[in-house]
């Protein structure tokens, strides 16, 4: 992920940005189909605006102080 | 003692404000939107495709695998964790956060039925991380410089205290909770994505925050 928005930064789009896609797009397809055919159970959670905001920051700048 | 129990009252109610959920708002995509789940699935699969065609492709690399077998290999890994978490009552795939934290509270005693099916998963990471690079070759115990060490500290510190607030790191949000089209995932990663950009391309903000945290832990 660190190195996903490095490359995003960076103006060009490579590996770790097309992985991430891969990935999530395969979950998004396959997820929902098992859960349309009832095989799994799957509930989003509640908005939580303001701790999604903040937390996200702080856990992005953390993310990149401990990777180096 | 006193600045203590202060601190404390301040950060119960900075953290009522900061966790107060929202159940009045819409929990996914389909429900703000008011269309069928499976029409947003193909919509947002379709993007997804459409991003990956119009992308430029990485340079290929011998010592690595291709970003697409990367993706499949942790997509499949993701729906996996979705299958067999199910199985034991965990109806969230992969995740990080929730499992630490659940995993510390199980080794300090707190609550020894803590260890949920994401905290056995959570002990399988480092084993796994460290089969997979023997495979690649020889390997040797590493230790960071001492500066470094403090910088990986203080990062892992605010990645602990973040996704906790947050609900989720960037697997929990940005992999699982967005494979599910929750809202509070999507509200979370754009704010992974901004704090690490933002820490990325001002390394002003990075040491201030060092500093910060430094000052906060030598106290």
């Amino acid at each position: 992920m660190h190195s996903a928005v490095r490359e995003i930064l960076g103006r060009q789009a490579g590996r770790n940005v097309r992985a991430y896609l891969v990935a999530l797009g395969l979950q998004v397809a396959l997820v929902n189909a098992l859960t349309a055919a009832g095989w799994l159970l799957v509930t989003a959670p509640p908005i939580a605006p303001v701790s999604a905001l903040v937390g996200g920051l702080v856990f992005g700048v953390g993310m990149v102080l401990a990777k180096g | 003692m006193g600045g203590l129990v202060t601190i404390a009252a301040l950060a119960r109610g900075v953290g009522g404000v900061l966790v107060g959920s929202r159940a009045d708002l819409p929990a996914a995509l389909p429900a703000l939107l008011g269309i069928p789940t499976s029409v947003v699935v193909v919509a947002v699969v379709a993007l997804i495709g459409v991003g990956l065609l119009r992308l430029p492709h990485a340079r290929p690399d011998a010592r690595l695998w291709s970003p697409e077998a990367t993706g499949l290999a942790l997509g499949i890994t993701g729906l996996l964790a979705w299958i067999t978490g199910a199985a034991s009552g965990w109806h969230w795939g992969l995740s990080m956060t929730g499992p630490s934290r659940s995993l510390v509270a199980a080794l300090l005693g707190w609550s020894p039925d803590a260890l949920t099916w994401g905290s056995w998963m959570l002990i399988g990471v480092p084993l796994g991380t460290w089969a997979s690079a023997r495979a690649a070759g020889p390997l040797s115990w590493r230790v960071p410089a001492w500066t470094d060490l403090g910088r990986r500290l203080a990062g892992g510190a605010l990645m602990g205290i973040g996704g906790t607030l947050a609900a989720g790191c960037n697997i929990g949000n940005a992999l699982t909770g967005l494979s599910i089209l929750s809202l509070h995932s999507a509200v979370a990663s754009a704010a992974i994505i901004t704090g690490a950009g933002l820490a990325l391309a001002t390394p002003g903000i990075l040491r201030a925050v060092l500093g910060l945290v430094m000052a906060r832990e030598g106290a």
